[in-house]
């Protein structure tokens, strides 16, 4: 059978989709096919585990509500999303660290550290838990954000509301972590896992 | 890039996507908030809608749809036709490592259908194993009979507000596609501006542009509008240079039966200090081919056998170069006794000359403005009716500004030379006029071959071919045409290429029932399911003599199978 069809594409920034949900709601769904599978990967990454699916959904219902906010001038919406994503994750975790303390009878860790929640990752991210295990939260997010999903040191500084010195110090010491840890794993060392 | 950061990229690609599941989940609370309105009014919506959804989602997990706001699929009653489940099966032949699309053929349904001046128009659609969905587009054939025609494999969920893809059956044009759940109505615009509204049907849409429509120049679609809930506009696709504006000039190379060498002027038209030319050459088919010839260049070929063209007129338009200026030259073709009348804007009507059955047409620059533009051709048979009627594009007609039309390239021919796998059989011809051809079998293994085809001794085609015995038997005889030109027609030769299993015989049959012989060479190792290979060349004596097709032939003499020659016989 032959294939004739020729399929086109012409597409529009996320600055311009958000600008015409304003008018046109419906339009919004553009934006959400395009960033809730790297977001949702981002979240996973990050460690927040079965979590990943329920914040990436809040993460479009706060961006829809916050839309009229969004700044045009930048085309990307990106660090835009990452950065509500990841204050909803904060929020998340301190509510569960409340949570925590309030029943210490029920649970037999005081509070939940940043190594108890890159463990929740599920076996297939084993490896990304390995490397990110010993990184402290801020380390992290700069990290998976520059590393996994590519963003510039503005746009990480946008989504994480610092100043672009603040990411590049972040990112600096994140890197020699990692570093460090895979050169361990490579002599035979091995190294804690979380 | 530095170690740790290439690592962790690559474990972070890894990580395996949302399901679908949790996406539509994510999807439909979103669909919550961004349509309360709908939520007030018809508070059990949602919640059928989610229904559907999980049903859906148990009948064909990528196939399904994303909430109230999103086209939820449900299959329309009708099992698959035989033909589709065949190609949907084959769909992975050949396919390179990790390429597959691993349909789900059981679980293939219906999404769109619809009857149509022509015939039934389906669109199909099979979810894969990879999460993706493949579309197969049906419509009619030349005799009415609906058939698989195009598909393809995309995105379970539409990724674009509005997918169209355009193809072209026998005269007429589909522009076919699907929209996101932030469409609900769709419509089709046309140059001249004039609006229809297309039917959606799970979010599929298939719209039939008649052949009046559909040569380049004509009022053909321009544009897709999308329409949410609202009524407001939430995407425009532009569909120009979708149909015939597409391959301007596919036409442009010359079609094996013109005999060039017995090419003569029929008219030429004088233009910016050059002349637009059009040449007719005999068909070695019966009939007659013409080239339009700006000047130097050709710009289109076309073919015409001595019976009358399936359309009442037909025509082509360019926007050529003449001269180093732009000249727009339309050049046709009418049924014997039917008059073409050019009707413009201004309200001139007048009929070109018509030299046999052809035309040529020079549009003076004076007939590019706005007001006196050409509205219409129109075809007017012997009994004084209007027997076909073009209506032209004038509003936003891109061919009466801007620059001329590019040329089209050559054709591109596969060259095959696989030098490391080793030489199994060889076929060499002698033609009557362009030397030595020859091909060569090279083999891997019994399942994967190449065949270069030379002409003394300079690769001008061929294939890497592959076998796969556990689909259905392969045809018993098949067959390359192989037509070689030449610049002046001189050295034309028009030769079979094909394999044949070995220890059938195989011979050439004509039209007064004599035949002969074809001598088959056998590989020196298993080619495919036993192959022999063989060339055969339609000779000028052997054209005379009308050849008519091959047959095969068992031990005992009996045919087997039988393939008509392709048209240059």
């Amino acid at each position: 059978m032959m294939m004739i069809g020729i399929a086109r594409e012409r597409v529009l920034s996320d600055s311009d989709l958000i600008g015409e949900s304003l008018r046109s709601p419906a339009v919004f769904f553009e934006l959400f096919d395009r960033h809730f599978q790297p977001l949702h990967r981002f979240l996973q990454a990050r460690g927040v585990g079965d979590g990943a699916a329920d914040l990436a959904a809040e993460t479009f219902v706060v961006a829809f509500r916050r839309r009229a906010s969004f700044d045009r001038g930048r085309a990307d919406a990106r660090p835009w999303l990452f950065g509500i994503a990841l204050n909803l994750a904060r929020n998340e975790a301190r509510s569960e660290r409340r949570r925590l303390r309030a029943l210490p009878s029920l649970v037999e860790r005081p509070d939940a550290t940043d190594a108890d929640v890159v463990a929740r990752l599920d076996s297939q991210a084993m490896p990304l838990r390995e490397a990110l295990a010993g990184l402290a939260e801020d380390e992290r997010d700069v990290l998976l954000l520059y590393a996994g999903e590519e963003l510039t040191y503005e746009e990480i500084a946008d989504a994480l509301g610092v100043a672009v010195g603040t990411v590049k110090s972040r990112l600096h010491r994140a890197r020699t972590k990692v570093r460090a840890k895979l050169e361990q794993h490579q002599e035979g060392v091995g190294g804690d896992v979380g | 890039m530095s170690d740790e950061l290439t690592y962790l990229q690559e474990e972070y690609r890894r990580l395996p996507p949302a399901d679908q599941t949790v996406e539509r989940v994510a999807r439909a609370r979103l669909a919550a908030v961004i349509a309360p309105r709908r939520r007030r009014r018809r508070p059990s919506v949602l919640l059928a809608a989610a229904l559907l959804v999980g049903l859906t989602a148990l009948a064909a997990p990528a196939v399904a749809g994303r909430g109230p706001l999103t086209h939820v699929i449900e299959f329309l009653r009708g099992d698959p036709p035989d033909e589709l489940v065949t190609d949907l099966e084959r769909l992975d032949r050949g396919a390179p490592a990790g390429m597959e699309q691993e349909p789900i053929v059981a679980k293939t349904g219906k999404v769109y259908e619809a009857r149509t001046n022509l015939g039934v128009v389906r669109i199909w659609l099979t979810p894969t194993k990879t999460g993706r969905v493949c579309g197969t587009f049906e419509a009619p054939d030349e005799k009415g009979r609906t058939r698989p025609f195009t598909s393809g494999c995309m995105p379970a969920l539409p990724n674009r507000p509005i997918t169209v893809s355009t193809s072209l059956n026998y005269d007429v044009g589909y522009v076919q596609g699907r929209v996101s759940g932030a469409i609900e109505r769709l419509e089709l615009e046309y140059a001249n501006a004039h609006r229809e509204n297309l039917p959606l049907q799970n979010g599929f849409f298939v719209a039939p542009i008649p052949p009046e429509r559909v040569p380049r120049g004509t009022d053909q679609p321009a544009r897709l509008i999308g329409r949410g809930e609202d009524g407001d506009i939430v995407h425009v696709e532009d569909l120009r240079g979708f149909l015939g504006e597409r391959f301007p000039h596919q036409g442009s190379e010359r079609p094996p039966v013109a005999e060039v060498a017995r090419e003569r002027e029929v008219v030429g038209v004088p233009v910016n200090g050059s002349r637009a030319i059009l040449y007719e050459s005999p068909s070695r088919i019966g009939g007659t081919c013409a080239r339009l010839a700006v000047g130097a260049e050709t710009w289109s070929w076309d073919c015409a056998k001595d019976d009358e063209p399936r359309l009442p007129v037909r025509f082509v338009l360019h926007r050529a170069s003449a001269g180093g200026q732009p000249a727009v030259v339309i050049a046709g073709i009418a049924r014997t006794g039917v008059a073409v009348e050019l009707v413009y804007e201004d309200g001139l009507r007048e009929r070109p000359t018509l030299h046999g059955r052809r035309f040529l047409i020079v549009l003076p620059e004076q007939r590019w403005v706005d007001g006196r533009r050409l509205q219409e051709i129109v075809g007017i048979g012997a009994d004084g009716q209007q027997a076909i009627r073009y209506p032209m594009a004038t509003t936003g007609a891109r061919f009466y500004s801007g620059p001329p039309d590019q040329m089209s390239r050559p054709a591109m021919q596969q060259k095959v030379w696989r030098p490391e796998w080793p030489l199994v059989a060889r076929v060499g011809l002698e033609t009557e006029r362009a030397g030595e051809i020859s091909l060569e079998v090279r083999r891997l293994n019994d399942r994967q071959w190449a065949e270069t085809l030379r002409q003394d001794g300079t690769p001008f085609g061929g294939g890497e071919l592959r076998w796969f015995p556990e689909d259905k038997p392969d045809a018993t005889i098949s067959i390359g045409w192989l037509p070689i030109l030449s610049d002046d027609g001189k050295r034309d030769a028009f030769v079979y290429s094909g394999q044949i299993r070995v220890g059938t015989g195989l011979r050439a049959v004509y039209r007064d029932g004599a035949s002969e012989s074809i001598e088959i060479v056998k590989p020196s190792a298993t080619v495919g399911p036993n192959l022999g290979f063989f060339l055969f060349e339609v000779t000028d004596e052997r054209r005379e003599k009308r050849f008519a097709r091959f047959e095969a032939l068992d031990d005992a003499g009996n045919v087997v199978a039988s393939v008509p020659a392709p048209p240059v016989g």
